[in-house]
């Protein structure tokens, strides 16, 4: 299972949330390509579902997605459904990771079609290490089928 | 809109409307009555009057149609009397044959006389001849047909009782010096002829001699006569004898003559007249009736368009007031849905950079810790630990805000089991724990949402250990009892206490028990119990006496339970 490489993507507008994760992730030895996108339109892009981007066969498929909600331009909440729309994507794990600890949020983002649904923590001591616990979930535990093709 | 400022509606005058017409219709009933009763017997009267007169002036016809023929046909008889004596006074008395022959034709030629005789004064021989054949000389007209012979000239009627006739004496001397008397009898009934005789029906009369003697009747006078009904006339001298005759009418001339029918008017005129009244006066009253129900009607439509009108403006100002009570509360859910909205995104904003804070502090530990001195690592330390602190407050205040939004779902809550709960999650994380004595009493059960309540129980107990820390013997407890219509629950510890000056407003949001140096927390834990506690239709207080622990009380009331 380990020998080809994984692939996550990381999406969220928060530049410091982002670097405590990779450094959560490559502490928690996984192994996996960390991609990362900074707003909602760049993950689109880097998942092959922007308007403008035709499906590239050499393009990384992440096998899991951890999204921020709250971006500036295209929102979260955007980013999940245009996943959940496309059949190339629609079963890839999907673990919202937000500061919103609203109840109308984690059943929106359930209802949409997200697996799991994290509210950011900052403990002084090992941060992010909750992320890299449910990356290790969702990557090497959770069996998810449409996976399967990618390996 | 105060109620004096109404002016009271004015009673029906209906009965009192009617009552000022009373007086009224009975003046017009009255005169009414007097006028048609008044015409009414003025045309009796006068019918009376005229029909009296028509009376009389047919009475005096009668009267003398009948006195003319009487006095006709007495003169023509008497004549025809003095003629025989006249011829036998010329000739002589007449031989048997010639009085046979002059007396037949004297009977046969006048129809009124009832017989004929001869008395001789010298002699005494009597002749008769009469209509009726089987009829006699009276004896007692023969001697006074004998003892009048002396008195020559003279004549006599007499009354026969039997035959009701008049009987006339005439004295002939004849030539021979013989003297008698010629006696006839008359017949006024005869005399009359059938045609008058039937008005003997309607008409009487009476013959009185002038010795103021009664000597024919004919028919009975009406016994009521009246004034104009009676006419005397005289016939003509007959042998120097004067002749009264009374004519009266009999009851059938005045049961005829007086007809029935003016009286009859007068009743009729009376019934009349009172019918009319009755008319008018059942017409004046509902005249009255209806004006003074049409004056009622429109006074009372008046106070219906009154009340009509009044009730408009209520429903027009009910609807305003209801306008604005809906605007305000649209206005009031609007701010409540903005301060809410504003208060999460607030928290939810500040979380992101606040969380940056922590992110890059624990970054800069990771790379940099090792070349920081120990002044240095201090100082990340504070960044840190403010950062969790202002992270917690953020938690806290998101979670205070939510409380007030959702719904909460009541059901029968096992406070006791609810409270072993919460106590079991705190003392998690809290090493320090273990030397805690923790009593719990069996509580009354409560009406409301576990979770809630779970968490009112999770802030107290949290406060609890929070403030006994630091304490030789911790000991903390949870008591209840049902006092009248609520259930009390009491957290209370041996802790540091409070400041009991501070009273309820230890309840309000982000106010501290104690400084941040001392104790964390956010200042919100018993705020938030304040707010569900109310949710639930309860109260809370709080008492402390200074360094003699704390006791957090609430009280919810108890809803359909049996005490």
């Amino acid at each position: 299972m380990n020998d080809k490489v994984t692939t996550i993507l990381l999406v969220d507008d928060d530049e410091g949330h982002l670097m405590v994760a990779r450094r959560a992730l490559a502490r928690a030895s996984l192994t996996v390509d960390v991609l990362t996108a900074a707003t909602g339109a760049e993950a689109l892009r880097m998942l092959g579902l922007a308007a403008d981007t035709a499906a590239d066969p050499a393009r990384p498929r992440p096998v899991l997605v951890m999204l921020d909600l709250s971006m500036p331009g295209v929102s979260g909440w955007e980013v999940l459904r245009r996943i959940r729309e496309s059949d190339r994507t629609n079963h890839v794990p999907i673990v919202v990771v937000s500061s919103s600890k609203r109840p109308e949020d984690v059943l929106r983002s359930y209802e949409m079609g997200a697996n799991s649904y994290l509210v950011k923590r900052f403990e002084a001591l090992r941060p992010g290490s909750y992320l890299a616990e449910a990356a290790r979930y969702w990557i090497e535990l959770n069996e998810a089928p449409g996976a399967q093709g990618v390996h | 809109m105060p109620n004096s400022g109404r002016s009271t509606p004015p009673a029906p005058r209906f009965a009192s409307d009617l009552r000022g017409s009373r007086t009224q219709r009975r003046v017009a009933l009255i005169l009414i009555f007097v006028l048609g009763t008044g015409g009414t017997v003025w045309a009796w009267w006068s019918t009376m009057r005229d029909s009296r007169a028509r009376s009389e002036k047919t009475l005096s016809v009668l009267a003398h149609e009948i006195h003319a023929v009487l006095n006709v046909r007495v003169e023509r008889h008497v004549q025809a009397l003095r003629n025989l004596a006249q011829f036998w006074q010329l000739h002589g008395l007449l031989s048997e044959d010639a009085w046979e022959f002059n007396s037949q034709m004297m009977l046969g030629n006048f129809r009124g006389m009832e017989w004929i005789a001869w008395v001789n004064g010298a002699s005494g021989t009597q002749r008769f001849a009469a209509k009726d054949s089987s009829a006699t000389l009276d004896t007692r007209i023969a001697a006074e047909a004998m003892s009048r012979v002396n008195q020559p000239g003279s004549e006599m009627v007499y009354p026969d009782a039997s035959r009701r006739s008049l009987v006339l004496f005439m004295p002939v001397r004849t030539p021979d010096d013989s003297v008698g008397m010629l006696v006839a009898a008359l017949s006024p009934e005869k005399l009359l002829g059938r045609e008058l005789l039937t008005s003997g029906d309607f008409i009487s009369y009476a013959i009185e001699s002038d010795s103021a003697q009664i000597v024919y009747e004919w028919g009975t006078p009406a016994t009521a006569q009246g004034p104009g009904m009676a006419i005397d006339m005289p016939l003509p001298q007959v042998f120097g004898r004067m002749w009264l005759v009374h004519y009266r009418p009999t009851e059938a001339f005045m049961a005829g003559s007086v007809s029935t029918w003016p009286n009859f008017f007068l009743l009729a005129g009376a019934l009349l007249s009172l019918a009319l009244g009755a008319i008018a006066f059942q017409f004046s009253k509902l005249r009255d009736y209806s004006s003074a129900l049409a004056a009622t009607n429109s006074r009372l439509d008046a106070q219906v368009t009154e009340l009509f009108q009044r009730d408009q403006t209520l429903q027009k100002m009910n609807d305003e007031l209801e306008a604005r009570v809906e605007a305000r509360t649209t206005q009031l859910l609007e701010v409540v849905t903005e301060l809410e909205t504003f208060s999460h995104s607030i928290s939810h904003d500040l979380r992101s950079p606040v969380g940056a804070i922590l992110n890059y502090a624990s970054i800069l530990e990771e790379d940099y810790g090792k070349r920081l001195d120990e002044e240095g690592l201090r100082l990340l330390r504070r960044v840190q630990a403010g950062g969790q602190s202002a992270i917690r407050l953020l938690d806290q205040l998101v979670e205070f805000v939510w409380m007030g939004r959702e719904d909460t779902e009541r059901t029968q809550v096992d406070m006791t089991e609810i409270a072993r709960d919460a106590y079991s999650e705190v003392v998690v994380g809290s090493e320090d724990a273990r030397d805690v004595e923790f009593q719990l009493q069996s509580l009354p059960p409560a009406s409301g949402n576990a979770a809630l309540l779970g968490r009112v129980f999770r802030n107290l107990l949290s406060n609890a250990l929070k403030y006994t820390r630091g304490r030789e013997l911790r000991r903390i407890a949870v008591t209840g009892e049902t006092r009248g219509s609520e259930n009390v629950y009491v957290v209370s510890d041996n802790g540091i206490g409070f400041d009991a000056a501070q009273g309820q407003a230890v309840f309000e949001p982000f106010r501290r028990l104690h400084t941040a140096k001392e104790y964390e927390g956010a200042g919100l834990g018993l705020a938030i119990v304040a707010k569900i506690v109310r949710k639930h239709g309860g109260r809370v207080w709080a008492e402390s006496s200074e360094d003699g622990g704390a006791t957090f009380g609430f009280a919810l009331p108890h809803m359909g339970e049996t005490a």
